[in-house]
């Protein structure tokens, strides 16, 4: 099973796997091929901290100097110097102790090593002077933020990451600059570096001396100081440049990783320490050694220089804390008053307040003027771990109880964050003091706003790939597309109901604009068209009854003028009968010329009767309508208009979504972009 | 020519081997373990085929012996490992040259990975490999910064060292192969204790594996061991270079077994006899005893092993077997190929015995008698007689005067002392079987003056010293080691000792109106706490059960079982004191240090005398009587050429130096001067002296018990110069010969010189001078005017002789 994908090519690495490519390209010598075997098997006794029999291998000049009997290397003569002896098991005691004979080849080196004349280095010159490759010293500390935009990479880091694995390990490095939107992370030989701001992967630098235990910025953010190396073999701190990436000095040369690291605010200093149990002050302008502090009778675990960069306090695994003039390496005070382990220091911006942190559990206050214990708190249960005394004022701490803790800068609680699942180990707070960033035992750091402690965010300690990351940011493109498209689509839905809505609430408010007009207009205008109806009933029965009569009366006058005609037809010559033929005739005639008009005005009336009856009819079903959406419509209004916000809300939201999904995928474009123009690690020059 | 000689001395080298196949015929074959259960995808046990011959004899034949599996889709065997391929059941055959034998095999969830266990798979990684040892990391401080409980006494607490102390050092989750546990312990890294494993095997893969698995803990209820055997039982080996491979099962509490010979450590009583490399295989040296260990978690077991100069002639010769110790220590000389000596002369018997049983030389007239008396009895006769005499309850009272710490101090007056011995003395002189008196004073109660054997719980006050020093008188265990942490080379675990000290947590003390009287009482209450994690600790019995205590006097339940055949140490620890008084060596030795480490040198001796012990009701004299009739006791401590080196399997009598009451009493008896302590009459005799405080300049400086603690080695019996210089020169030669003036007196009763040389020589020596002592002695007395002088001359080199000085 591949546990992890270790894509081990470090410089160092490099550089050996090399040399032991071409042996005959380079002669033996200690620093490429020697000291690295003694870091193997040896330098856990023949340190300068053991020193066993007064020997120490990882030091040329001590080699050559010898141990408490003697010289043990003889330039040219392996049979003559006793540290081949021993190691070639022909002599006792052998070495190493407790272990079987060292590989054959390693024997061979060490006495071709030896035979050559003890070679310092593949050209035979010593070793140059462990100098920064930049003059970093600051003239004078300078409080505050500093000049210029604050200090980011400039060129792109490297985003694969050196080491890739599955899991992360328990994060104990972890810092944020005082003034960019960056947090760096401690992870496996590299260091991981985040946004702030965006929580967005910046990408790693490499940390080829093991696994970086303790990270610190510089005060004006310029610089990153590593510490770390690897647990019984080798220690050191290393410094980059922040806007570069590229690494500016090396310190140290300690037989077990370090543990506790700072640089000085002038950054002239570099101190450091770890399980040797000593504090070693270096100079970042020649590398050499300052001080050697042997006070501390644990290991050191934490360190810190006060913000003006005149002391600086260190503390140790049994709970002893000092402070340290700066200059001298001089005692200044020790604090009594942690019982454990102090897991981490750190100054108040005024330079007046120590805070410390302890397995002991308690949060202390320190008063520095006098060297006095100004507060205990006991502050997380089973162990502190994490400490940052912000310069806004605000301390922030963390440990085993698996909580984070914001705290005023006299100690009294401000809130408890969102547990995590395992051990809260150290905290960070970003430049701006919105964000607290807390490094967990399962190698996450846990984004949390300082504000309400919530939790926003997760930052894995172990990176994936380039290839994976690529691919992954493709995949969420193509994610956040469907989400887009989709959520576009009930944008358009969304507004297509509210516009319905909308349309719906104006007709029914004119519905009931109509209703509540007719129900006030319509009766008196029913009573006035019952009156007209009655009136035209009356004028048809009226020119009903003279249609009748005149039709009465043109019978009568027929029935009159048949007999006289009878008559007169009886007595032709009857003038008078005659006459009175002509005369009934003539009135016959008449009655019958008048009667068309006298229907026609029947008709007339007739119609206009018929038509006062359905204007009434029409009236009054239009009050029957009217008169239920009077009260029925207001609610149907009131439900519409209710309706409404929410409506309008869910278009804002689902806008406000299609725009944030916009702008999602606008920045994983423009990161996939620049994770494709980014070099593979693979294709990275070997500078 | 020359051919033919090649060919002849090929016949021979043909016919030699062919004798020896012949001769190496077993008469038996067995198999371990005796039945196989193999569990879980990794289960795996390894077998051992052992050959038995008619010697008594035994040979690892495994690697020749034909081992068949009846149902290969069951089981498999791949490098004498039975590895599981299906669930079910089948059997191994076995057979070696002839003889056959079978061993059933039980596969179940042959293709069920089992999780990785911290408790039972990384924590014997520890052990096995050294790393929780006292100079390493188990050290109260730990070392190099890195502490683990010692010999894995506290599993959950190592847990939480390894993962969570030191948070991302010790364990790297995200690379596992490269967390600094496993780069130290392969030497990847320097590291003070060395490369203890290389990578790719068990041990490291199981670290990785378990650190890959992110480091978890056990889920509760996780199986612990219950038992542990290792196999085989015992061994016989031939000649240098023979080897025996040893394997270890242990036993589950979910019943489960697993092959743990590659977790367990081993251990060798004797690496020049028999040395036993890491992976438990025992590799014969010189002729010799060893007894190999294995410890798996808190178990230790181990298996005797002799080692025989190769093909050795050897035949055991007639020797008279007066009773069973004869006959059970006689067995173990068989195996061992050991000569015992001859039985010892009346002369010598007469004088051992006076001073094991009376603490007395015989005077002359006893000595005479003795010797003059002609019946074939009369060494039981005269055991009878010296058992019956007041001397001898003395003795005893004084052996266990000094095991009860009688001794007055701040806390116990001087009236409160001398009633305790009082007590005892009425106890042993009325001969009160053991136990009952045992249990007298276990379960006391009262006053220490009214009932005076509740001084024992006023000597010591403190809960967990009365706890350990009954265990260590009563059944001979130092249990001291479980106070903090299991027993590294015994069963005992924390949970034994504080289960057993809750005994004696209820034991109330108050004043009375004599400020030197206390009152014991059972206050029935007080309770203990196990140091790891506070648990309340129920009472049980050491190595015993669990009882229900509610509301009864938990010293009264453990003082009934504690002296009854329910604890199966006390007679045996009983009797193996007794043996030790007489032999100057017990069959466990120190009698006191019965551990499984320290075996018994004939363990089959040690149970029959217990057996015997407890047939006779615990009658201490019954089995004196035993002892000193054997003859065994009466060997001659003239030694062999075959048991000239031995010097634990009681093949000849050893030479002992008489403790320092017993010899100063000798000396008074001898120069007939008398001796006054404080409290005691003129005359007064030094095994008297009930109170360990008192002692006198000899008495401290021939090691006299001070009674500060219960040890067995508070009786000091090692030679030093200042014992030599002040016989030479001090006031217990000298001046008392002066002072009794016993050559004077017989110069004055007309004894002539060679009658009083004699005289002296059967005091101190009880025998006669030689011929060559009695011309040369003779010859000074004669050379000299000054006959007194010269004869007390000669009595002071007499006493001055090793011979005196020591019992022989």
């Amino acid at each position: 099973m591949v546990r992890s994908i270790i894509l081990l090519v470090t410089l160092l690495s490099l550089a050996t796997q090399s040399a032991v490519a071409q042996p005959s390209a380079k002669k033996i010598n200690y620093q490429d091929h020697i000291l690295p075997f003694f870091q193997d098997k040896c330098v856990a006794c023949h340190n300068q901290d053991k020193k066993s029999s007064g020997i120490i291998l990882n030091s040329y000049s001590k080699i050559i100097e010898g141990g408490s009997s003697g010289i043990i290397v003889k330039a040219g003569d392996p049979e003559g110097s006793s540290l081949y002896q021993v190691v070639a098991h022909k002599s006792e005691p052998v070495m190493p102790p407790k272990s079987p004979k060292v590989a054959d080849a390693s024997i061979v080196m060490l006495e071709k090593w030896i035979k050559e004349g003890l070679l310092e280095t593949a050209d035979g010159k010593a070793l140059a002077l462990n100098k920064p490759t930049a003059d970093i010293a600051l003239g004078t500390v300078r409080r505050g933020k500093p000049d210029g935009p604050p200090p980011m990479p400039e060129k792109p880091l490297p985003l694969d990451p050196l080491v890739v694995t599955l899991k992360g390990n328990a994060v104990i490095g972890l810092a944020a600059s005082p003034w960019a939107p960056l947090l760096a992370v401690g992870g496996q030989k590299q260091i991981v570096l985040y946004n702030t701001d965006t929580m967005e992967y910046l990408g790693v630098i490499p940390f080829p001396d093991g696994f970086p235990t303790v990270l610190k910025f510089s005060r004006n953010g310029g610089f990153l100081l590593a510490g770390g190396g690897r647990g019984g073999k080798n220690g050191s701190a290393t410094l980059f440049d922040i806007k570069t990436g590229q690494k500016v000095l090396t310190v140290g040369q300690e037989s077990d990783a370090v543990l506790a690291a700072d640089i000085s605010p002038d950054q002239t200093q570099i101190a450091l320490g770890g399980p040797s149990k000593v504090v070693r002050v270096y100079s970042t302008v020649d590398g050499k050694l300052l001080h050697e502090i042997k006070k501390h009778t644990d290991w050191i675990t934490s360190i810190e220089y006060s913000p003006d960069g005149v002391l600086f306090a260190s503390g140790d695994r049994s709970g002893n804390l000092f402070v340290w003039e700066s200059h001298n390496g001089k005692e200044y005070f020790t604090l009594k008053g942690h019982t454990n382990y102090i897991n981490n220091l750190s100054w108040r911006a005024d330079g007046n307040i120590l805070a410390s942190v302890s397995e002991d559990a308690s949060l202390k206050l320190w008063e520095v003027e006098n060297g006095t214990l100004v507060k205990s708190i006991p502050a997380h249960a089973g162990g502190a771990q994490g400490l940052v005394f912000h310069r806004d004022g605000t301390i922030v701490t963390s440990g085993r109880d698996k909580t984070s803790k914001s705290w005023k800068s006299d100690g009294t609680a401000i809130l408890t964050m969102e547990p995590l699942t395992d051990l809260a180990l150290r905290v960070a707070v970003s430049h701006d003091a919105v964000f607290a960033f807390v490094g967990d035992w399962n190698g996450n750091v846990a984004a949390y706003k300082l504000a309400d402690g919530k939790k926003v965010d997760v930052l894995p300690s172990n990176p994936p790939t380039l290839k994976a990351r690529v691919e992954l940011s493709a995949k969420e493109i193509v994610l956040l597309r469907e989400q887009l498209s989709k959520t576009s689509a009930e944008l358009t839905n969304a507004k297509t109901q509210d516009a319905k809505l909308q349309g719906d609430l104006a007709t029914a408010q004119k519905s009931l604009a109509e209703a509540t007009l007719a129900v006030k207009d319509l009766p008196p205008k029913i009573k006035q068209l019952t009156a007209d109806q009655a009136a035209a009933l009356a004028l048809q029965t009226k020119s009903t009854t003279e249609v009748k009569a005149r039709e009465a009366m043109i019978l009568a006058s027929t029935d009159s003028l048949k007999k006289i005609k009878d008559q007169s037809d009886k007595n032709k010559l009857d003038a008078a009968l005659a006459k009175n033929v002509t005369a009934a005739q003539e009135k016959l005639d008449k009655l019958k010329l008048e009667l068309p008009a006298l229907q026609k005005a029947l008709q007339e009336k007739t119609a206009a009767y018929t038509a006062a009856v359905a204007g009434l009819k029409d009236a009054q079903m239009k009050l029957i309508a009217a008169t239920p959406l009077v009260p029925a419509l207001p609610k149907q209004i009131d439900a519409m208009q209710k309706a409404m916000p929410a409506a309008q809300a869910l278009v804002a939201a689902l806008t406000t979504k299609v725009q944030d999904l916009e702008k999602q995928i606008g920045a994983k474009e423009a990161s996939l972009q620049r994770y494709k123009k980014a070099q593979p690690l693979a294709n990275l020059p070997k500078s | 020519m020359k051919i033919s000689i090649l060919s002849g001395a090929c016949a021979i080298l043909l016919f030699a081997s062919a004798t020896s196949i012949q001769a190496i015929a077993p008469v038996s074959i067995a198999v371990f373990p005796p039945d196989v259960n193999v569990q879980s995808a990794r289960g795996k046990q390894r077998i051992i085929v052992q050959a038995s011959y008619a010697d008594g004899i035994t040979r690892d034949v495994t690697a020749q012996a034909k081992v068949t599996i009846s149902d290969p889709k069951i089981a498999k065997i791949v490098n004498l490992e039975v590895l599981p391929v299906g669930d079910g059941k089948c059997s191994i055959a076995v057979e070696f040259e002839g003889k056959t034998t079978q061993v059933p095999v039980d596969v179940k969830d042959a293709i069920k990975d089992r999780p990785i266990s911290f408790k039972l798979d990384v924590m014997p990684i520890f052990l096995r490999n050294g790393c929780n040892q006292g100079g390493c990391h188990g050290a109260a401080r730990g070392k190099d910064g890195f502490r683990l409980s010692l010999f894995g006494f506290d599993p959950d607490g190592d847990h939480y060292r390894l993962t969570r102390e030191l948070n991302g050092r010790r364990i790297n989750l995200a690379i596992p192969e490269e967390s600094l546990l496993v780069e130290k312990s392969i030497g990847k890294v320097p590291h003070t204790g060395g490369q203890k494993f290389a990578v790719g095997e068990q041990y490291y893969n199981d670290l990785v594996r378990w650190v890959d698995a992110g480091g978890p803990q056990d889920p509760a209820g996780i199986p612990t061991p219950v038992s542990v055997d290792l196999y085989p039982k015992s061994a016989l080996l031939d000649g240098k270079g023979s080897t025996q491979q040893l394997i270890v099962r242990a036993k589950y509490s979910d019943g489960s077994e697993r092959d743990v010979t590659s977790l367990a450590l081993f251990l060798s009583s004797n690496d020049s006899s028999g040395k036993v490399s890491p992976n438990g295989l025992v590799t014969a040296g010189d002729r010799g005893e060893a007894f190999v260990m294995a410890r798996f978690s808190t178990f230790t077991v181990g298996v005797p092993f002799i080692v025989l100069p190769k093909d050795l002639k050897f035949s055991f010769p007639a020797t008279p077997e007066k009773n069973y110790v004869d006959t059970l220590v006689n067995a173990k000389l068989k195996n061992l190929r050991i000569a015992p000596s001859a039985t010892c002369s009346d002369e010598v018997f007469l004088r051992r015995i006076f001073i094991d049983l009376t603490g007395m030389l015989p005077s002359v007239e006893e000595y005479k008698a003795f010797m003059a008396n002609k019946s074939a009895d009369k060494r039981e006769q005269l055991v009878k007689d010296l058992m019956e005499r007041k001397e001898f309850s003395e003795l005893w009272v004084l052996k266990w005067a000094e095991l009860l710490q009688i001794r007055s101090s701040n806390q116990v007056s001087y009236k409160a002392t001398l009633l305790y011995y009082n007590w005892l003395q009425d106890r042993i002189a009325r001969n009160v079987p053991l136990n009952q008196w045992v249990q007298e004073l276990l379960g006391a109660n009262g006053g220490t003056f009214n009932n005076p054997v509740t001084n024992y719980y006023q000597n010591e006050t403190d809960i967990l010293k009365v706890t350990e020093n009954v265990a260590q008188v009563f059944m001979g265990m130092r249990i001291q080691c479980a106070q903090c942490h299991n027993h590294p080379f015994d069963r005992w675990t924390m949970d034994d000792y504080y289960g057993f000290a809750a005994f004696f947590t209820q034991i109330g003390r108050k004043p009375t109106e004599d400020p030197r009287e206390l009152v014991v009482f059972n206050s029935g209450n007080g309770e203990i706490n196990h140091p790891v994690g506070g648990r309340r600790m129920a009472p049980k019995y050491l190595g015993g059960e669990t009882p229900d205590v509610v509301g009864k006097d938990r010293r009264g339940l453990m003082a009934e079982w504690l002296a009854s055949p329910k604890n199966p140490y006390f007679a045996t620890n009983l009797s193996n004191m007794v043996w030790t008084h007489f032999f100057g060596l017990g069959i466990i030795n120190e009698v006191d240090d019965v551990r499984v480490s320290n075996p018994p040198s004939n363990s089959e001796l040690l149970q029959e005398l217990g057996k015997k012990f407890t047939e006779y009701n615990y009658d201490f004299k019954r089995l004196v009587k035993d002892i000193v009739l054997s003859n065994t006791y009466q060997l001659s401590t003239q030694t062999n050429p075959s048991n000239e080196s031995d010097t634990k399997n009681f093949s000849h009598s050893s030479i002992r130096r008489i403790k320092a009451e017993t010899f100063l009493d000798c000396i008074s008896q001898v120069t007939e001067t008398k001796n006054k302590f404080p409290g005691l009459p003129l005359g007064a005799r030094a095994v008297q002296i009930a109170d360990g405080q008192v002692s006198n300049y000899f008495l401290t400086t021939f090691g006299r018990a001070t009674r500060e603690s219960v040890c067995s080695c508070e009786v000091k019996l090692d030679p030093t110069l200042s014992q030599s210089l002040h016989l030479l020169n001090g006031d217990a030669t000298t001046q008392r010969i002066t002072q009794g003036n016993l050559i004077g007196k017989l110069l004055k009763d007309k004894k002539t010189p060679e009658e009083i040389l004699d005289e002296i020589y059967v005091r101190c020596l009880s025998r006669m001078p030689s011929a060559d002592e009695k011309t040369k002695v003779l010859a000074l007395v004669n050379a000299e005017k000054d006959k007194k002088q010269v004869l007390e001359d000669a009595f002071w080199a007499v006493l001055n002789t090793r011979e005196y000085m020591f019992n022989h």
